[in-house]
């Protein structure tokens, strides 16, 4: 381990010993055992202490948490977000829950094809889950927005993810579709359920 | 040049055990040579002979795959290479460990038996580059285009089979009847250009392909020359 660093070290010019000195304390990293003797997590742990004892402008990483406990994660994603202040960190990951919490920007891939990306702040503003409840069961409208995804309906109540909201246009969008509005609710949406309903809706939604 | 002795040193420490038996074999051999009576090798000997060629391409092996080229998965790719220090760095593995290890023992084999190795400096030279064409640069120009080391000793197997098969087929091996020498050296001139070619086109672009692609063609040509050269062109020299 302690030689997989040493190795490393020649190739980036930026390289910084005591920057590598703090990852290795920071992660615990075992520094006489071997690289094929280490978990998973350990594994992950010497590669990032490997990157960010440079400080590159640019890391990617692929899947990085998928495997490791909870408290690992935290770890790794604490010190990634420490050290990397003036970098761009582009993190390919299934799970959202966990990059929600720090991603400052989010691309959406469908079936390989980057479907949209955007700050994360406005992602999160522009997409509602609207609940209407009418005075009276109704159909629904013929002329349903395109940015309306996903409608349900039980008995009065009627759901869809706007994909546009805006508290007042969306309000007055419900207004002029349905009569007899007796309630309008719009639920903040975590970044799982906008994807889980982008996939559902199966469309772009620029 | 710095870059490249890093990785040198990298390998050294990584397959010193492998350096250390193909060493090892080497002196055996050369132990052998210098000590044998008469001219026709021992059983041993014989089996060395054989072994050390098989061990040095393993090492060829190892070392490349080291750093494998094929393939788009591999830990070295994320990391700065220079793949001209990379080359560097290989060939100066192939250089000390089997080049310049064989270069000495042959010293050896020549200064045991009473000659001075430096009256024969020519012929020993000529002796390492006809196991760098017909050996090292193959070896290494195959490792280059095989995904992993498993793959690699298979198709240096099936090669080294095929070729030798070939050779018993289509050349007449008789005490009396001297050694095919222009045939052979048109093919093994036509494997090493097309081999220096691939080993170029990997590292600097990795082309497996395409590097494929030359692999096969110029086994196809070395062994149609080969094949349909007449044999009365070693006579007319």
């Amino acid at each position: 381990m302690g030689y997989f660093l040493s190795y490393s070290k020649p190739f980036y010019p930026g390289w910084s010993n005591e920057e590598a000195a703090a990852l290795i304390r920071l992660y615990d990293l075992p520094v006489d055992r071997t690289i094929k003797a280490l978990s998973r997590g350990m594994r992950i742990k010497a590669a990032l202490a490997s990157s960010l004892a440079y400080r590159p402008r640019l890391i990617i990483l692929d899947e990085p948490f998928n495997g490791l406990d909870v408290l690992v994660r935290e770890q790794l994603i604490e010190s990634i977000l420490e050290r990397t202040s003036e970098s761009t960190v582009l993190l390919a990951s299934h799970d959202l829950a966990e990059i929600e919490s720090f991603a400052s920007h989010v691309a959406y891939l469908d079936g390989g094809r980057l479907q949209f990306v955007e700050e994360m702040a406005a992602l999160s503003d522009r997409f509602r889950e609207i609940e209407v409840t009418l005075q009276n069961a109704a159909d629904l409208p013929r002329d349903w927005p395109d940015h309306w995804l996903n409608p349900e309906q039980a008995s009065v109540v009627i759901r869809f993810t706007d994909s546009r909201f805006d508290p007042d246009r969306s309000e007055a969008e419900v207004h002029r579709l349905f009569s007899g509005v007796r309630d309008i609710a719009a639920h903040h949406m975590p970044l799982r359920s906008i994807f889980v309903a982008l996939a559902k809706a199966g469309k772009s939604v620029r | 040049m710095r870059l490249a002795l890093h990785i040198f040193r990298k390998d050294t420490r990584r397959f010193w055990w492998e350096i250390t038996v193909t060493l090892g074999l080497l002196v055996a051999l050369a132990y052998m040579d210098a000590h044998r009576i008469g001219f026709i090798p021992g059983p041993m000997e014989g089996w060395l002979n054989m072994l050390l060629p098989a061990a040095w391409a393993y090492l060829v092996g190892l070392v490349i795959h080291g750093e494998a080229l094929v393939g788009d998965r591999q830990f070295w790719i994320t990391r700065p290479y220079p793949w001209l220090a990379l080359l560097m760095a290989k060939a100066l593995f192939l250089l000390a460990f089997i080049q310049v290890s064989s270069f000495a023992a042959d010293a050896a084999i020549l200064a045991a038996r009473g000659f001075q190795p430096m009256h024969y400096l020519p012929e020993l030279l000529l002796k390492q580059l006809v196991l760098a064409v017909a050996l090292t640069l193959p070896a290494v120009a195959l490792a280059t285009v095989t995904r992993n080391l498993p793959q690699f000793v298979f198709a240096a197997v099936v090669i080294a089979v095929l070729g030798l098969f070939s050779m018993t087929r289509v050349e007449q091996f008789w005490p009396w009847v001297n050694v095919d020498q222009v045939r052979r050296a048109i093919a093994l001139l036509v494997l090493t250009s097309f081999a220096a070619a691939i080993v170029y086109f990997q590292y600097s672009r990795r082309w497996t392909a395409a590097s494929r692609a030359i692999g096969l063609t110029a086994i196809l040509i070395a062994g149609t020359l080969f094949a349909y050269l007449p044999r009365s062109y070693t006579f007319a020299l």
